[in-house]
This record gives C-alpha cells, sequence and structure tokens, in this order.
C-alpha cells in the first residue's frame, strides 16, 4: 500500500507537470497613485572598439572602420540603453509604439538599437545588394529573412520577450538589437543617459538595464505609492 | 514483471482520473479533451512510411509522453542527452569506436525548438508531421541523423510529444503560430522554364552564397556559421547527396520558401510567386551533372527526381 501511495503521488505530478503553463500575460488597467523610477545610466570604464570590416560590396557597405560598442557621453552618460522592469503583471496601458522597422542602410541595422512589444516587425532593404536579416534570441534563431533587391520588405513576428539580436549572414560584420518588452515599464536612453518610469504600481521589482556591450544588470527596487524613486545605475 | 505492469497501470488509472474534465494539447496542437481509455497499442505500428498515417497524431497524454521518454532515452540520448540540448556523449565524446569521427553538426537542441526542416515560415516551430517526417528520414548530409522509420509510427508520435516537452515555446507562441505553406506538385520541366529559373536565380542573389554556377563557392560563402557557431558551407547544387532537406523538386521548394532556421539559409517567401518557385526548383536541379533535358524525357527526369517521400506527400492534406 505504502508503495502504491508513492506511485500514486510520482503520477498525479506528472499530470500536472504536463498541463499547458500559461504565460503570463499583461493586464492593462487602472493605475491610482503609481510610482516613478528615474536616474541615469552611466559606464566609466574605457570603451572597447569593434572593428566593422566589410569583405564584399563594399562601394555600398564603406571602408573598415572601428565603432564603440557602448555610447557615452558627458559624464558618463550612456545613450542606447534599454532600461525596464520585470515581472509587473498589471498596470498602465501601452503607448502608441507603431510597428517597428529594421532598416538595412548602407549595410547598417537603422535604428541599431530599439524596443518593441510581442507582434510584427517590419523589415526592410535600402541598399542595392542582397541582405539577409537574421534574428536570434540568445542563440537560436528567432527568424531568417532574405532582402534580395533594393525596397524588399518583409514582416515578421517576434514572438517572444527578451532581447533580439540582428545580424546579416550575407555581411557577417552587421549587429542590431530589438529588446522585446514584457510591459509598458520601460525607457531606451538618449545621449543624456537619463531614464524615467511612471505609473508603477507600488511593490516591489527587478528592474534590469540591458546595453548591447554589457548585456542585462538586474537590480531590486522597492517602489512606493506616489513617490519617486532615485536609481540611477552604473555599468560596468 | 509485475511490478512494471502495476507501475503501469497505476500511473494510467491515476492519469485517467485526474485528467477528466481538463483540457490539455493534443499532438496537433489544438485544445480538447484528452481520449483516455485507448491504448497505444490500438494506434498504428506501421514501419518504413515517412509520411505519417495519422496526419494529426496521437493526443496527448502523460502516458504517451512516458512512451516518449523511454523510446527517447533508449535511441536519442545518445546525441540529444538527457537534457534534450544536444550534449549527448557522442557530441561531447565523438565516437568511442571511431575516436577521429566527431559530429559534423551539434545534435538538435530541443529546448531552442528551433527547426531546419519546416513546412512553416522562418521564425514558426515545425507542425508535428513536420517532426514526424524528420524522425523518420533523418538528416544525413553533414547532419548525422539516422531514419527512425523503422520505428512502429506510435512510437515516432511519442518520441514527437516527448521532444516537444522540452520547450515552453509550443505554449507561448500559440497564439503566434503561423500556417504551413503548401507545397504543391511539381510542373514538368522544360527549357524555357530552366532559363527562367536562372534569372530567378540571379534576381533573388542566390550566387552570393551558392556561387554562380551553384557549387557553394559564392562571395558571402567564407565564415558562415550556424546557430550553435560551427563552420557551415552553402550547398553544392550539383551534388544531389548534399540536400539536407529533401533533394526532390518539392524539398528544394519548401526549403528555399521557408529557410533553413538555425543555418544562414533565410527563407524568400516573399518575393517569389509560383511559377518563379518551380522555375528555381528546376534550375536548381538542372546543376547537376546527369541532368540533361535533351536526352532524357522530362517525364523520366520528373519521375527519377520525384522519387522521395516528400513528392509523394498529398497536397489535399
Amino acid at each position: 500500500m505504502k508503495r502504491l501511495m508513492q506511485i500514486a503521488i510520482i503520477g498525479g505530478l506528472t499530470v500536472l507537470f504536463n498541463l499547458p503553463v500559461q504565460a503570463a500575460k499583461y493586464q492593462e488597467m487602472e493605475v491610482a497613485d503609481g510610482g516613478t523610477i528615474q536616474g541615469q545610466i552611466t559606464y566609466t570604464g574605457s570603451v572597447k572598439m569593434r572593428t566593422v570590416l566589410p569583405t564584399k560590396d563594399k562601394d555600398v557597405c564603406g571602408k573598415t572602420r572601428k565603432e564603440p560598442t557602448i555610447l557615452v557621453g558627458d559624464g558618463g552618460a550612456v545613450q542606447d540603453a534599454v532600461v525596464y522592469i520585470k515581472e509587473v503583471a498589471s498596470g498602465k496601458a501601452w503607448p502608441e509604439m507603431g510597428r517597428p522597422l529594421i532598416n538595412n542602410i548602407a549595410c547598417v541595422f537603422e535604428p541599431r538599437v530599439q524596443v518593441s512589444k510581442r507582434g510584427k516587425v517590419d523589415i526592410l532593404n535600402t541598399d542595392p545588394v542582397l541582405h539577409n536579416t537574421h534574428g536570434y534570441y540568445g542563440k537560436a534563431t528567432a527568424f531568417n529573412v532574405a532582402l534580395p533587391f533594393k525596397d524588399a520588405k518583409v514582416t515578421k513576428i517576434l514572438k517572444r520577450h527578451g532581447v533580439v539580436r540582428t545580424d546579416c549572414d550575407a555581411h557577417g560584420w552587421m549587429l542590431g538589437w530589438v529588446v522585446v518588452v514584457p510591459n509598458p515599464y520601460f525607457m531606451q536612453t538618449g545621449a543624456d543617459g537619463q531614464y524615467m518610469i511612471d505609473n508603477i504600481p507600488p511593490g516591489d521589482y527587478t528592474l534590469v538595464v540591458w546595453q548591447e556591450a554589457v548585456g542585462e544588470q538586474e537590480i531590486p527596487v522597492s517602489v512606493q505609492a506616489g513617490a519617486t524613486t532615485d536609481l540611477s545605475v552604473q555599468l560596468n | 514483471m509485475k511490478k512494471i505492469i502495476a507501475i503501469v497501470s497505476v500511473a494510467v488509472a491515476i492519469g485517467g482520473t485526474a485528467l477528466v474534465g481538463l483540457s490539455m494539447q493534443t499532438a496537433g496542437g489544438k485544445t480538447g479533451e484528452v481520449t483516455t481509455g485507448r491504448s497505444l497499442l490500438d494506434y498504428p505500428a506501421t514501419t518504413g512510411n515517412i509520411e505519417p498515417v495519422l496526419s494529426e497524431g496521437i493526443p496527448v497524454t502523460p502516458r504517451l509522453l512516458e512512451h516518449g521518454e523511454w523510446v527517447f532515452r533508449g535511441l536519442c540520448v545518445g546525441c540529444h542527452g538527457t537534457a534534450g540540448d544536444g550534449n549527448g556523449a557522442v557530441w561531447e565524446l565523438g565516437d568511442l569506436y571511431a575516436k577521429d569521427h566527431k559530429l559534423p553538426r551539434k545534435p538538435r537542441d530541443f529546448t531552442e525548438a528551433v527547426y531546419k526542416l519546416r513546412s512553416t515560415p522562418s521564425g514558426s516551430l515545425p507542425t508535428d508531421a513536420d517532426l514526424f517526417r524528420s524522425i523518420s528520414r533523418g538528416l544525413v548530409y553533414q547532419q548525422d541523423m539516422p531514419a527512425f522509420k523503422f520505428l512502429p509510427e506510435r512510437e515516432r508520435w511519442a518520441v514527437v510529444a516527448y521532444i516537444k516537452s522540452f520547450s515552453d515555446r509550443w505554449e507561448e507562441e500559440e497564439e503566434w503560430q503561423e500556417d504551413p505553406i503548401e507545397v504543391g506538385q511539381p510542373p514538368l520541366p522544360n527549357a524555357a522554364m530552366i532559363d527562367a529559373g536562372k534569372e530567378v536565380y540571379a534576381l533573388m542573389q542566390c550566387e552570393q552564397c551558392h556561387g554562380p554556377t551553384g557549387k557553394g563557392d559564392g562571395p558571402s560563402a567564407p565564415g558562415l556559421e550556424d546557430d550553435s557557431g560551427l563552420p557551415i558551407v552553402p550547398r553544392d547544387f550539383t551534388d544531389a547527396s548534399q540536400f539536407v532537406g529533401s533533394s526532390d523538386p518539392r524539398g528544394i521548394y519548401q526549403t528555399f520558401t521557408t529557410g533553413l532556421d538555425g543555418t544562414p539559409m533565410p527563407s524568400f517567401a516573399d518575393f517569389l510567386d509560383e511559377d518563379q518557385r518551380w522555375q528555381l526548383v528546376w534550375y536548381v536541379i538542372s546543376l547537376r551533372p546527369e541532368f540533361d533535358l535533351e536526352k532524357t524525357p522530362a517525364e523520366v527526369i520528373m519521375a527519377e527526381h520525384a522519387g522521395s517521400q516528400l513528392a509523394k506527400m498529398s497536397t489535399e492534406q
């Protein structure tokens, strides 16, 4: 009988584990007396340079050059960092974002960094050469589409949250990023490195700061009703 | 032995009781009541087929998954690993009986659920029937994935269900899942079609990777890598044995239309109409040295090249 009970428990667990896991979906709602997190993203270390080495289509793609892997301005301000809050189940409405566009122009992804929610993304070739825009979640292909001629355009779907890196197998040096955020509590920094995320339901959260060369850093943060929390982050 | 039977029957009984009223995913990706009271032995044990007898698969129950796990542990873990991440002993250590033989490609990582051979658009998960076909046919050239068509069909469906359980993409992406791209029956080749295909080859810039004569030596060929960071070369179209998918007209159509996810081969789905696709298919096949439209009637060429199982797929499904 004892043995039977053990088996019963294991059997029961198997059933539970096999139930479909519903990914938590963000719910929009009215936020009363929400809090704010704001601050500046800075970097003080040495900036690594990346060599862009066009090996073909040089008349379109330009010459060999170096570019910084992190855009640092006055006082160490970091541009194109993306700050977002993880795991907010419900809260303010999504802003009007429009469909994101990844433009292949002069063998550069424009914009290099952008934020999107889950859904469709347009991919455009402005160059008179073959590009293929190959997106990855981590190392795993998210999509890979050919754009064989100028003005070729494809629409794909960013199906999951996370950082999507894009490259081009035809021009191996190309690099771009789309950060697919799980909720509207996000901001991409401008040249001043500042961010502000408002209307947050009070509670304890994890703030994520992503930058392409640094990766993701997570910082625990407590949001009080009606209050502003100052949280500047120095990347290293 | 008695004990095993007891465990199985108890597990089935408990599974059955616990499942009453629960809605679960079936292998066909649709949600419905789980069929209980049906033994796996009631499903076909057909062997040797690549196209499944059960086009919708077998409803996913705990029993099916358990069975899939047993088959997987017996036949698949050597390469794919117990965690399904492709880090099996054969990958990590090489073949112990042939020390110089390392696998040319990393075995599929089921936790990422990125698959080369799909009837679905790039970035989409494959259908269950796609997975069934890959398990059945194997992926031979530079992949070393053997054909498992000797397994009874129900065992192959059990493995399909089990390898899907390694990734939650199947549930997370259900609302975004894109429909398969239908592949019709190829037209008979003729000289005009092949000439037009050459133009499509140029317009699509295939030569950037595959080279002007299809030898796989285009200017973008050097330095290509797959998702695991291993070097990969574009297919040499002059050698029919090199194709990763099927080398027949319908297999080639599927490959350039949906792309081979996990490799540099992108999808060209958005830029070609039906006629252009078949023109490109026959042009690519015409690059094989044995292809000679003047000496061999088109019907014979068609019969020779449409011999594989994928070509026999019904368009009506």
